[in-house]
């Protein structure tokens, strides 16, 4: 029988909750029951059935535990009464050895803290179901062909889609539409979304006041219709309900309000000309979708489409749905439509993407500090221990039984891990809020991070977890205890060879811990380094950039390239400005538009035709961002409407499809229905720091093919950019007072933006290997420290019989030298294991790089030699006569 | 020794009557669940079954293997003379004490 693994899990936990006696046959009586229930309603009913089996089979286990426990009366005292003595014990105990409590306790608040901070993202970002009625149906709509994967549809795919498509309640499209408010006195750019009809009921959000838009809105001419958001309709109009039927003027045209929506409305979000998911839209327009049949419409790709699944519509029905509307689509378009076909994505995973392998890498090194630390503490109770013998010894003389000693430590471990959790809930608290409030822009959902019920059961499990963790093995050895031997021997006698060898054996799993945590560090910051390092091909200090839109109402090429030209001349003059230049995009932005062309003289194979991502720039872009002129000549202010048309190639391009830069400049090249000369070529610039090359580029001059998209102004300034703004703002109102600019941000801000994730999973990663290092060079301490001075008599003996300083050293050091290789083995192994996990996230690196594991083999082991140094000096300091008399005395 | 049954017990021990030579436990727990609506864990069922058992009120036998069920074998439960009488016991003070009320329960 196949079953998934919800249900493969669902087994696992019934057959571990079942007793022992009855497992095979409760197994197999569940077994039958999901059968009979999987051939009656289906696998969803039966699987329901066995994850409601699972719980309820575990729940009466742990009623019956709880039961036995409550029958087992410990010999001579009384359930809860005896427990509250213990507790008091251990608190006793606890404050008498202030030093060791705080050490434990601080070790499992950070431990159990950053665990809970971790987890809290990974429920808020990657586990809570997106804020949409039934999200669950939501899916993104993309097109794949052999060159492409993950592409926008074509606004004509969209249409036949959405007539086409029968598994579906509706399939909306969406692209950013930004749009100006207000008139001259206080001009305000707005975030705008187009949106096709019914986007909104797609989501699930019925307006608050109006209408969705309909169809018959998406017709050319019936378009200029407006929702508004509700922090819009409440900022700029008083939250007035009356404005729905009204008109209001957006970027000089003017629109009817027909709905407003309520709070809370999320937008959907995309990486491709569109806003974050989140409330990041002001306004909403209605998208035109074309009715008419033309190659414009079909060959180019930039509709962002969701879409809302039928309630009860199985995935592969969908996708078959899909299938067979390709197949009709693609008949009747043959050459447009061949090689694409549709994908479907869950909206949640779009949306989590990128972000889940950073929290999932960061979820693995906080669990593995919180195993660090539980063996840690682990360690520092066996250590005390030791001095405990004596009165385990005594108590059990007076007639405590193992039982009720093993209890008695594990309460103490308890209290300490009661007390280190308690703090770690409050540093998680601090750690959530300030990731919701500074994370990175780039992880979605940052707003759902918070500790809530889930994330504080999660703290209290991990508390008892590590409790169990680190308290079991020092409580059973304690317990086990022989009266006789510890009143005999004293302090010695617990101490013996196989306590020994726990603690080193602990001390090696927490270097082979530590290697594994630094070792991800060690990688994280490699490929960070190595980031920074590469060229960025461009400029980014010393350069402030803002976005400006020119209204298609008011403004039409030669317009455009008019003010374009003046208003980079005005800023250009303005004092302490080297260059002024616009731009449709920034360098690391996740900018994507490309285009086909064609190079004249030269055929390529089918399916082989030259691709670009295309850019629109002014002509003083090369000196304004930085970037380098490898070949040819730059845009000049002369490359206008009616002048011979030109592009510029970036190096890539220019190596890709004629050789060398050279040999690009003077090639003609034929793009969107005009022919172009290359003139020049630019240095590559990588779509993101991370990327291995840059895509191949083309650079439109703006003043030639009208472009209506927001531009971004890049200023170059010998002086501090920050004192431009204003200046700059005047210049613009000089030519255009409605033009409001937005965005202004210094150039490395923008750049900066794109490496925050990276440097936020290497920053808490490189917390997490520095805990990790500490906490290995305090356990290798308290071995040594322990072996040290429980070897005392035997060091005084031998050198008492002539034994060298030397002597003793090689004695303690070899002793640390087999703990720490012993670990360091099973780091390596460990590492090679699991820093996989981190392979999405390394640049420049591999995940098994040499240099890094010798490095860091190196320094741990110069750690753990640190940490025996202290130990092996009192071991040779240790006079003959008072180590034999002190020994003596035990006696 | 005349053995007093909890609730539960004796729902478990009338659907042992019940099923006669096919009393295991998820047939047990179906009969509960379709009657009684019930809902209730089939570790529940086995922890009262064993119970009765160690009481002496019923006794198991383990069949064959089968295959429909990964190979795993089944826990049958019969009724022993003890249980009998048990439930007998209980049934009868039931019996006597809601005799003539029949209607006002129901309509409680």
């Amino acid at each position: 029988m196949i079953m998934r693994l919800a249900e493969r899990f669902a087994l696992a936990v019934i057959h571990a909750a079942a007793p022992r006696d009855d497992r095979e046959w409760i197994v197999g009586d569940v077994l039958e029951d999901y059968d009979r229930v999987r051939s009656r309603d289906g696998a969803a009913a039966a699987r329901r059935k066995l994850l409601d089996e699972a719980l309820r089979t575990s729940a009466h286990r742990a009623r019956t535990t709880i039961h036995r426990l409550r029958d087992l009366k410990p010999t001579g005292e009384g359930g809860m009464q005896a427990i509250l003595n213990d507790v008091q014990y251990a608190l006793r105990l606890l404050r008498r050895s202030p030093g060791f409590a705080a050490t434990a306790m601080l070790t499992l608040a950070l431990a159990i803290g950053s665990n809970t901070a971790i987890f809290s993202a990974v429920k808020g970002v990657l586990i809570a179901p997106l804020a949409y009625p039934a999200a669950d149906r939501l899916v993104r709509l993309f097109e794949e062909s052999p060159k492409q994967s993950h592409f926008p549809m074509s606004p004509a795919d969209f249409r036949d889609y959405r007539a086409a498509l029968q598994t579906f309640d509706g399939l909306a499209a969406y692209m950013r539409a930004d749009l100006q408010i207000g008139d001259i006195s206080r001009p305000e750019q707005l975030r705008g979304m187009q949106v096709s009809s019914g986007f909104f009921k797609v989501l699930g959000y019925p307006p608050l006041y109006g209408r969705d838009f309909e169809a018959n809105d998406e017709i050319e001419g019936n378009d200029s219709v407006a929702i508004l958001s509700y922090s819009l309709w409440m900022r700029r109009f008083n939250g007035d309900p009356g404005v729905v039927g009204g008109t209001a003027a957006f970027s000089g045209r003017t629109f009817r309000i027909v709905g407003v929506l309520s709070e809370g409305v999320r937008h959907v979000g995309s990486s491709y000309r569109s806003y974050g998911h989140d409330e990041t839209v002001d306004v909403w327009s209605v998208l035109v979708v074309p009715r008419e049949e033309s190659p414009r419409h079909r060959f180019s790709h930039y509709y962002n489409v969701v879409g809302r699944m039928k309630p009860g519509v199985t995935w592969s029905a969908m996708e078959e749905d899909l299938r067979r509307t390709r197949v009709s689509v693609a008949r009747r378009y043959p050459t447009a439509n061949s090689p694409w076909t549709p994908r479907a994505v869950p909206l949640k995973d779009e949306i989590v993407g990128t972000a889940q392998s950073t929290i999932v890498a960061l979820a693995a090194a906080a669990a593995v500090v919180l195993l660090l630390a539980c063996v840690n503490v682990a360690g520092l109770l066996l250590g005390r221990a030791t001095g405990r013998s004596r009165e385990i010894g005594v108590r059990a003389a007076l007639g405590a039984t193992r039982q009720r000693l093993a209890r008695q430590l594990l309460i103490e471990s308890l209290v300490l891990a009661t007390a280190g959790g308690a703090t770690g809930i409050a540093l998680a608290y601090a750690a959530t809020a300030a990731l919701a409030r500074f994370g990175p822009a780039d992880i979605p959902r940052l707003e759902m991070i918070a500790v809530d019920r889930n994330v504080l059961f999660y703290a209290v499990a991990a508390t008892f977890t590590s409790a169990l963790l680190f308290g079991l093995a020092p409580a059973l050895r304690l317990a086990r205890t022989r009266v006789g031997e510890t009143l005999k021997e004293g302090a010695r006698s617990i101490a013996g060879p196989s306590h020994h060898r726990m603690r080193r054996g602990l001390a090696a799993v927490e270097i082979a811990l530590a290697f594994v945590l630094v070792v991800a560090s060690g990688l994280l910051l490699r490929s960070f380094v190595s980031m920074i390092d590469m060229n960025p091909g461009f400029v980014p200090t010393g350069a402030i950039t803002a976005s400006i839109e020119l209204p298609t109402a008011r403004y039409t090429l030669t317009a455009a390239a008019d003010f374009y030209a003046r208003a980079a001349e005005r800023v250009r003059a303005l004092p302490g400005v080297q260059e002024a230049a616009f731009t449709s995009d920034l360098p690391w932005t996740g900018y994507d538009e490309n285009t086909g062309f064609s190079i004249a003289g030269r055929s390529f194979p089918d399916g082989g035709d030259p691709e670009a991502r295309y850019h629109f720039v002014g002509p003083g872009y090369a000196r304004a961002t930085g970037t380098p002129l490898v070949a040819g000549r730059m845009l000049s202010t002369s490359d206008i409407a009616n002048a011979p048309m030109v592009v510029i190639m970036n190096e890539s391009a220019a190596r890709k499809y004629w050789t060398t830069p050279e040999a690009a400049v003077g090639a003609r090249i034929s793009l969107w229905g005009a022919n172009r000369t290359v003139v020049g070529v630019l240095g590559d610039v990588r779509d993101m720091p991370w990327h291995e090359r840059a895509a191949a580029a083309v650079y439109f001059p703006l003043a030639q093919t009208w472009y209506p998209q927001p531009m971004l102004l890049v200023v170059r300034t010998a002086v501090n950019p920050a004192s431009i703004v204003e200046p700059m703002r005047r210049a613009i109102r000089d030519i255009d007072p409605q033009l409001p600019l937005s965005s202004i941000k210094p150039l490395d801000a923008v750049a900066g933006a794109a490496l925050a994730t990276r440097r936020l999973t290497l920053s808490l990663v490189g917390l997490f290997g520095a805990t990790a290092l500490v906490l290995a060079v305090v356990g290798i301490y308290g071995v040594m420290a322990q072996a040290v001075g429980q070897r005392t008599h035997e060091f005084g003996i031998r050198q008492a019989l002539g034994a060298t300083r030397a002597d003793i050293l090689r004695l303690v050091f070899s002793n640390a030298a087999t703990m720490t290789i012993g670990g360091l083995l099973a780091g390596v192994a460990l590492a090679l294991a699991s820093t996989q996990l981190l392979a999405s996230l390394l640049y420049g690196v591999t995940a098994f790089d040499p240099a890094t594991f010798g490095a860091v083999a190196a320094l741990l082991s110069t750690a753990a030699a640190l940490a025996s140094y202290l130990p092996a000096r009192r071991a040779t300091q240790i006079s003959a006569a008072s180590a034999l008399r002190s020994a003596g005395s035990d006696y | 020794m005349e053995m007093t049954l909890g609730e539960f017990e004796q729902l478990v021990l009338i659907a042992v009557v019940r099923l006669g030579d096919d009393a295991y436990g998820a047939t047990v727990r179906r009969e509960i669940e379709a009657r009684a609506r019930r809902r209730l864990s089939i570790s529940a069922v086995y922890t009262t079954l064993d119970r009765l058992e160690r009481k002496g009120l019923v006794r198991s036998r383990i069949g064959n293997p089968t295959p429909q069920r990964g190979g795993r074998r089944r826990k049958y439960f019969a009724l022993q003379p003890l249980g009998a009488r048990a439930l007998r016991s209980a049934y009868t003070a039931f019996d006597a004490m809601t005799a003539g009320l029949e209607r006002r329960l129901r309509t409680l």
